[in-house]
């Protein structure tokens, strides 16, 4: 089910997320206003996210973060390349929005509020290392890249098996295996040598 | 067993795996086939040095399996919960929709430079066929035909004097240009540079369009009588617009 009242045609399909952004940015009417009501995602995930961190973000501050971000992901639309749903390219960018709202607002902690440290309930411990893994995974698979990145982002993250993988991409199956093989054995050197640096 | 498939593990080189075994033990990984099926256990057998990596991925492959649970779950609840502010952000990301609509359409960076890209890749093909016929002994004299596009790659060396209108310039590779005081070609973009007459030093360089009347647009003409010799290079794509004015001849 997608996230709002009017759903898309076609809902977890890469390709037809990448045509109705297309139609989209050429103008077409029906395609801003299906994009412009699948972008109500956008307050949600973070809103959904500020819940599991123990929302350290008050009301106000996310709708304006929603706001800014929603204008952030049209303004990087044209870089949206039909790769994986639309809705996990825009949790891709929530999520990191969400980080940079959630720094601003400890910056500004100190002398303008104190939300984070009395009013609202901790956040939760797990959600939080899964946060900071989840950010560390990312860094990392950015410099694994190319197909290598997106066949382990496809299997953990949206859950494909090869022969799903293969259907979206018109790549062998086989073909896949070996750069999601090359793409672990990568990602794990990449980040084994990061844990040793910070330590 | 190749020498390759026993250099140690890590590095960051090539996987020390035929694709054959690393096809098999992605799909252990990926958890699509288990740890316990007969052909795993036979390849674990024979090569007992492999368990460690096994190991060691399953177990990243578990952890980032569990980040992409929190992932999902995450976002079944932001797809069940209405959260505050959503109908003005839908509001402001339609309007910033429609405003980048008006500006410009811009799908992708492959679609936005394919087209100009096949185009200036068919001019070039066009003007390297013309060259290739012009330098072909039997061709003779041949003048460009209207609506041809030539691709231009040349210099020219002028010895203090401008060319006038209805002269005709001699250009290396055998090209003429003669000048009238009508339009004679529009340029795609031709990139013009002045050097000095030993070609070494650029005096000017920019780029011409539009219709030209002149070999040399006025404003460079009081740079070019400063010099007793002067070389232009020009190159670029020009369509062809008087047949009487381009003509190739060897």
């Amino acid at each position: 089910m997608p996230f709002a009242s009017l759903p898309p045609s076609n809902p977890g399909d890469p390709g037809a997320d990448l045509e109705l952004v297309r139609r989209a940015l050429a103008g077409e009417e029906a395609a801003i206003t299906e994009l412009s009501q699948q972008l109500k995602c956008v307050p949600r995930m973070l809103a959904a996210r500020n819940r599991r961190m123990g929302r350290p973000l008050n009301e106000h501050d996310l709708a304006d973060l929603g706001q800014e971000t929603s204008m952030i992901i049209v303004r990087k639309l044209d870089e949206f390349e039909g790769r994986a749903p639309l809705e996990g390219w825009i949790y891709k960018i929530c999520e990191f929005e969400f980080r940079n709202g959630l720094r601003r607002k400890r910056r500004q902690l100190p002398t303008v509020d104190n939300d984070l440290e009395t009013e609202q309930p901790s956040a939760d411990p797990e959600t939080v290392n899964r946060m900071a893994m989840s950010e560390r995974v990312e860094r990392a698979l950015a410099e694994v890249g190319g197909v290598e990145a997106e066949t382990v982002r496809w299997k953990f993250f949206e859950d494909l098996t090869f022969k799903e993988m293969g259907e979206r991409t018109g790549m062998s199956p086989n073909t896949l295996k070996t750069r999601f093989y090359r793409g672990m054995e990568r990602l794990k050197l990449i980040l084994a040598r990061d844990e040793e640096t910070d330590r | 067993m190749s020498p390759e498939r026993d250099k140690p593990p890590g590095g960051g080189g090539p996987s020390p795996e035929s694709e054959s075994v690393e096809r098999l033990l992605a799909e252990v990984i990926g958890g699509e086939r288990s740890v316990d099926d007969p052909l795993v256990k036979q390849l674990l057998e024979r090569r007992p040095d492999l368990q460690e990596k096994v190991d060691s991925l399953r177990d990243l492959g578990a952890m980032l399996a569990g980040l992409g649970e929190g992932q999902r779950e995450e976002l079944a609840e932001a797809r069940s919960a209405p959260a505050p502010g959503e109908e003005r952000a839908a509001a402001a990301a339609r309007a910033e929709l429609a405003g980048s609509a008006d500006r410009s359409f811009r799908p992708s960076n492959v679609h936005r430079f394919l087209w100009p890209a096949l185009a200036v890749a068919a001019a070039v093909i066009v003007g390297l066929v013309w060259v290739w016929d012009g330098s072909n002994p039997e061709s003779g004299q041949r003048s460009g035909d209207p609506g041809e596009t030539l691709l231009l790659s040349s210099s020219v060396q002028l010895d203090g004097a401008l060319p006038r209108d209805g002269d005709v310039c001699r250009l290396e590779d055998g090209l003429l240009v003669s000048v009238e005081d009508a339009p004679v070609a529009r340029l795609g973009e031709l990139t013009v540079r002045l050097l000095d007459g030993a070609g070494k030093v650029e005096l000017w360089s920019g780029t011409m369009t539009g219709p030209v009347k002149t070999f040399l647009p006025a404003e460079l003409r009081p740079m070019v009588r400063d010099y007793e010799a002067i070389v232009v290079e020009i190159s670029g794509m020009i369509e062809v617009v008087h047949e009487a004015v381009l003509a190739l001849e060897r």
